[in-house]
């Protein structure tokens, strides 16, 4: 091994703790390399041991400071799970308005089959929505279904 | 010798937590890289008010946009990129205020340190040797320095440095390599020098 290659060689091993064997006999024979090995290992001693400096105590306080004074660019405190939590919300709150409103305005299958075959409410078929009387009737606290299937002559509400 | 960091599991379960908003997990996280940062940026800047400075710009960006880490496992090297990118930014803004080409390799840490009023500041082992180091690096043109720092001052393995930097492991090698021998050239000189002044006190002791 010559002392261009065995010097490329130590530059990029400083760290290492063995050697390849022909780099090895090569340190054995050969003062300048083995020297400059020893040398960067010396630097690498002095960098590694340099002092370490201390941030200002005051520091996390000026990054706190700032980070609250900006709430709605705090990242931080969650505006993507937050936003996740939002639409969620959103999206139940929907469909229990749905639900709410799907289920007031329909009545029992049976009895819309009936209607649409015009057997109970007559006056009813007559170009109105039985839904919306319904709806209307429940409001004065009266069931129409029930006021159907009733004779004229026993509604009290007739 | 900076202490070591969190483990992965640890490290991914606060940085979630600091992602649903915990802030006690921010300052955890703070508290565990602050100094490795601090110091990254001093040395990599050389001068402990801007190093402050970039620090906080550093936690306040991190903070700010950790809900778009989509790996919480490469905190540390996502957090060491914007620092470094923090430092770049910096530099380029003085440079350009000094009127100085920011392609210049040669004009980097030395000139700015010799334009402006400057003066470690830290707890010294000696301020002589703490001189020399700044020296060296400061001989390093910016993109040899950070390596170095990284590699060699902070310990990060090649591939670690490689994740920050965002350059080739071959690159980084090389980098290194050149950034060492820079520094023995410096620190070469000082040593000797100590060396030969241990070797002339112990014949006068003997």
């Amino acid at each position: 091994m010559k002392c261009l290659e065995a010097e490329r060689e130590i530059l990029s091993r400083v760290d290492d703790v063995s050697f390849p064997a022909e780099l090895k006999s090569h340190l054995l024979q050969c003062d300048s390399c083995s020297s400059l090995l020893r040398q960067l290992k010396e630097v690498d001693a002095v960098f590694g041991s340099a002092a370490i400096v201390e941030p200002s105590p005051y520091l996390w306080t000026r990054i706190e400071s700032r980070l609250s004074e900006c709430p709605q660019s705090l990242g931080w405190v969650a505006w993507h799970p937050l936003r996740t939590q939002a639409w969620l919300t959103l999206a139940v709150l929907v469909l229990f308005s749905f639900c709410l409103t799907f289920f007031q305005t329909q009545p029992p299958l049976g009895l819309e089959r009936e209607l649409a075959e015009n057997r109970l409410l007559p006056s009813v078929t007559a170009g109105t929505n039985p839904f919306l009387i319904a709806q209307a009737a429940a409001v004065d606290g009266r069931n129409p279904f029930l006021e159907a299937m009733m004779p004229p002559d026993e509604n009290p509400f007739k | 010798m900076l202490e070591k960091g969190p483990e992965r599991k640890e490290l991914i379960k606060l940085v979630e937590q600091v992602q649903n908003g915990d802030g006690y997990s921010c300052h955890v996280l703070y508290n565990l890289y602050s100094k490795p940062v601090y110091n990254f940026v001093f040395r990599l800047i050389g001068r402990a008010e801007d190093a402050e400075d970039l620090t906080q710009e550093t936690f306040l960006k991190v903070f700010n946009e950790v809900a778009k880490l989509r790996d919480p496992a490469q905190f540390k090297f996502w957090l060491y990129r914007i620092a470094r990118n923090e430092v770049y930014q910096r530099i380029r803004r003085l440079k350009r205020q000094s009127e100085v080409s920011i392609d210049d390799e040669d004009v980097g840490y030395h000139e700015f340190l010799r334009s402006r009023d400057s003066g470690p500041e830290a707890s010294l082992l000696s301020k002589e040797l703490e001189g020399h180091i700044q020296r060296a690096l400061g001989a390093m043109p910016l993109k040899l320095r950070e390596v170095f720092i990284l590699g060699v001052v902070q310990k990060f393995s090649y591939d670690e440095v490689t994740q920050i930097v965002g350059r080739s492991l071959l690159s980084v090698k090389t980098d290194i390599y050149r950034a060492r021998l820079i520094a023995k050239e410096v620190i070469g000189k000082y040593l000797q020098k100590t060396a030969d002044e241990m070797s002339r006190s112990r014949k006068r002791d003997s």
